[in-house]
């Protein structure tokens, strides 16, 4: 993996706060083969974790059903 | 969970029943919304349907308002039903969240680590470590993940829309309660969750702190003036953290002990309002024992002034007095409260146009009498020092 496509996968990380993927997207070029190997291995493994998308669909639910009701007005 | 208290009946004579309907209304929709939440074979739609009944029913059952008013966390019922999601232990669906949450710490701890080793060596080469993202703990990640997906999902602009169409026009206060409680909600959610795994405590119990001491700031959340000042000390907060996370670990060893025999567990989790119950009862109870000094306030700053709910015209030794939040004025003059037993004769009431009550907290716990009772009977010659900590304060009952 290059190192463009390595801080992409950074930038997609649902892991990684926002300060974190500066880190890690500035840290890279100083960064050895396996640490780099290391990084892409833990985001990999992070990017199945489900959680995050879980959470964004509870959320996601109670925001759309909120929406759903007020525009039609009347409990569904 | 909670009961209503019996001074301040809910349901309204009559109204049993339909709102017995509603509440099981509730259940159901929740129940399915817990269930779809964690199948991620259900479709969309079933999930959209689940939730809308959720919404549906909570509007019904006029939740939405408290939600949009800032009350819903002091409302039992709602609080029941938040708690209800993320109790059920043996849902297939909550352990496989339970196993995400799991795989997502081990993951933090893998990033962590190597970020302290490429650390290390920025300090060896740079000789220091600023690069380094301040490291979180893992409360503190979910707790922001949790409030990124609520801005991404409900921007201001979002709620606002939504109000408009029902006619309603909210203040920013009034959204960031909606957001706040849909915060609220995931986190009591998450916190459920993450007290079945081992040794996460800490992170459960920081999140269902977040919503307590939201419940205790909302209206009706149980405190006085003095106490949800306190509150705003840091201080304060963080010794009523302090104890409050003491009593959610008790909580939680019993909650535990009892489901791992297989028993129903209905106690509520910690309150503020019930932390600060705690320490009233103690106080009394030393004061009681003669192991402590009810009006003993060593250690407090003198020179200060009263703090009063309202102002407050009467006439005090002949004089015209007035109080206020920020002066006592006596004939047109300021007076200060020196902080003696002197300053609060001053106000003795040989001719009080108002009926004042002076009220102040002592070591947790809080006294209240009328003035002349207080000045007269209680103070008498005592050594005693006055403060402006918000244990102490003036209230009209007039």
């Amino acid at each position: 993996m290059t190192d463009i496509e390595l801080a992409s996968l950074v930038q997609k990380s649902q892991l990684l706060t926002e300060a974190e993927k500066s880190y890690w997207a500035t840290s890279l070029p100083k960064m050895t083969p396996q640490q780099k190997e290391r990084l892409i291995a833990i985001l990999h493994r992070a990017a199945k974790i489900q959680w995050n998308e879980q959470i964004q669909n509870y959320l996601s639910l109670i925001g759309k059903a909120t929406q759903s009701y007020f525009r039609k007005g009347q409990p569904a | 969970m909670t009961t209503p208290s019996p001074e301040t009946p809910r349901i309204p004579e009559g109204k049993e029943q339909e709102a017995r309907k509603v509440a099981e209304r509730i259940r159901n929709a929740l129940s399915a919304l817990r269930s779809s939440i964690g199948n991620p074979e259900q479709k969309e739609e079933e999930q959209d349907q689940a939730a809308q009944e959720l919404i549906g029913a909570l509007a019904e059952a006029g939740k939405l308002e408290e939600i949009v008013n800032g009350s819903a966390f002091n409302d039992p019922e709602l609080l029941e039903l938040i708690e209800h999601i993320g109790q059920e232990s043996t849902a297939p669906d909550t352990t496989a969240i339970v196993e995400m949450l799991k795989e997502q710490k081990d993951a933090r701890a893998d990033i962590d680590q190597l970020a302290d080793e490429i650390g290390a060596v920025d300090t060896y080469l740079a000789g220091t470590a600023e690069t380094v993202p301040e490291k979180k703990s893992f409360y503190t990640q979910i707790s922001e993940r949790i409030e990124q997906f609520a801005a991404e999902k409900l921007p201001d602009g979002a709620i606002r829309e939504i109000a408009e169409r029902f006619k309603m026009n909210l203040t920013p206060e009034q959204i960031a309660n909606v957001r706040d409680f849909i915060i609220g909600m995931i986190k009591s959610f998450v916190a459920g969750m993450v007290e079945k795994l081992p040794g996460m405590e800490d992170t459960a119990g920081n999140l269902r702190w977040d919503t307590a001491l939201a419940r205790a700031k909302s209206p009706d959340g149980g405190l006085n003036v003095q106490q949800r000042k306190q509150l705003e000390n840091p201080t304060e907060l963080a010794q009523v953290k302090s104890e409050w996370m003491r009593s959610y670990k008790a909580w939680l060893r019993r909650k535990k002990e009892l489901s791992a025999r297989g028993e129903a567990f209905t106690e509520e989790a910690p309150t503020v309002a019930g932390i600060f119950a705690q320490r009233e009862q103690v106080a009394v109870q030393e004061a009681a024992q003669g192991t402590k000094k009810l009006f003993e306030l060593e250690g407090l700053e003198q020179n200060k002034e009263f703090e009063v709910t309202k102002e407050t015209p009467l006439k005090i030794e002949g004089k015209q007095v007035t109080i206020s939040k920020e002066k006592i004025t006596i004939d047109g003059k300021s007076k200060k409260i020196t902080g003696t037993v002197e300053a609060i004769k001053l106000l003795a009431p040989t001719d009080v146009a108002a009926d004042l009550r002076i009220k102040f907290q002592v070591a947790g716990l809080t006294v209240e009498k009328k003035l002349d009772e207080h000045i007269v009977k209680k103070f008498g010659n005592a050594n005693i020092q006055l403060s402006d900590s918000p244990a102490l304060a003036l209230e009209s009952i007039a």
